[in-house]
C-alpha cells in the first residue's frame, strides 16, 4: 500500500514513540518537498532522512495535473460557505490519493470535509492518526490483548502528541480492533 | 457538483465546535497571553480553526516549531 503524508501529520507522528510503525504499515510513504523546509530539529530530520535512505519515505514532487487538480480543489471548497477552507499543500495530497491512488495520512479537517463535498473524490482513502493506529493493531504491529490495552496505546499517542481523539472514532477502533484482534486471543 | 447534504453539513459543524470548545477549554491562556501579538494571534488562529499550516505562517514559523509552541501552549489537536 503506498501513501502521501501531509506535512502536519508527519511532523507531529515524528514525536509519536511507535512512529517506525509507518514503515511497517505501507510500502513506501511520499512525502512532500515541503516538509524539508518545515522541519529544523536534528531529531526529526533524522528520522526522515534514515527514512529515506531506506526507501520508506520517498520525496514527493508534484507535477503540473496534480498542482492543477489541487488548485480547482481549493477553489471548489472556497466557494463552498460552510466548508473549511483548505491550502494547497493539503489539497496536493488529495489530488495524489485520487489520481495516483494513495492513502492520503492527514488530519487536516479541511481535506476531509472536501472529500465529503466532491463526490469524484468519495472513494480517496483518507486515514487519520486514529485509523493508522487501528490499522497497525489489527495487523499486529501494535500487540493488545484486551480493551485496556488499547486505551493505554491510544494514551499513549495522545502524551506524546498532544492529541485528542473524538468519542466516535475510539469507540469505532475499539469496535474494530475487538472484532479483528482480541477475537483471536 | 457539490455535495449539499444539511445532515452532513450539520456533522461537520457540530464537530467543528467541539473541537473549538475542547482547545479553549484546555488551552493555557496564561501562557499565549504572554506571547508576542503574532504568535499570540497564530495561537489564537489555531485555536478557532485547528489549521496548524495557516498557524504557522501567521506566527512566521515551520510547522515544527509551530508544533512544539501548540504543545508549550497545551492546545490538543483533536481529530
Amino acid at each position: 500500500m503506498l501513501a502521501i503524508a501531509d506535512t502536519c501529520l508527519l511532523i507531529d507522528w515524528a514525536n509519536y514513540r511507535r512512529r517506525n510503525i509507518l514503515a511497517e504499515l505501507f510500502h513506501a510513504i511520499y512525502v512532500p518537498e515541503q516538509v524539508l523546509d518545515e522541519v529544523k530539529s536534528e531529531g526529526v530530520l533524522s528520522w526522515i532522512t534514515t527514512n529515506f535512505a531506506s526507501g520508506t519515505f520517498i520525496l514527493f514532487t508534484p507535477t503540473g495535473d496534480i498542482i492543477n487538480e489541487a488548485r480547482r480543489i481549493i477553489d471548489i471548497v472556497a466557494k463552498t460557505p460552510w466548508a473549511r477552507k483548505i491550502e494547497l499543500p493539503e489539497a496536493i495530497c488529495l489530488a495524489a490519493g485520487k489520481i495516483l491512488g494513495y492513502v492520503v495520512l492527514t488530519e487536516n479537517r479541511g481535506a476531509i470535509m472536501a472529500r465529503e463535498i466532491l463526490p469524484e473524490y468519495q472513494e480517496v482513502r483518507i486515514y487519520k492518526s486514529i485509523d493508522i493506529i487501528e490499522n497497525a493493531m489489527i495487523r499486529g504491529l501494535i500487540k493488545v490483548k484486551d480493551r485496556d490495552d488499547i486505551y493505554r496505546e491510544l494514551e499513549i499517542f495522545c502524551e506524546d502528541t498532544k492529541h485528542i481523539f473524538r468519542k466516535d472514532d475510539v469507540y469505532r477502533l475499539i469496535k474494530r480492533v475487538s472484532e479483528g484482534v482480541l477475537r483471536e486471543n | 457538483m457539490v455535495l449539499n447534504d444539511s445532515k452532513v453539513i450539520d456533522k461537520f459543524l457540530k464537530e467543528e465546535k467541539e473541537a473549538r470548545d475542547l482547545r479553549r477549554k484546555m488551552a493555557n491562556w496564561e501562557f499565549i497571553n504572554k506571547q508576542p501579538t503574532r504568535i499570540r494571534l497564530a495561537l489564537e488562529y489555531f485555536i478557532e480553526t485547528g489549521d496548524m499550516y495557516v498557524a504557522s505562517r501567521v506566527a512566521g514559523l515551520t510547522i515544527e516549531e509551530f508544533n512544539d509552541l501548540r504543545k508549550k501552549a497545551n492546545i490538543p489537536i483533536v481529530s
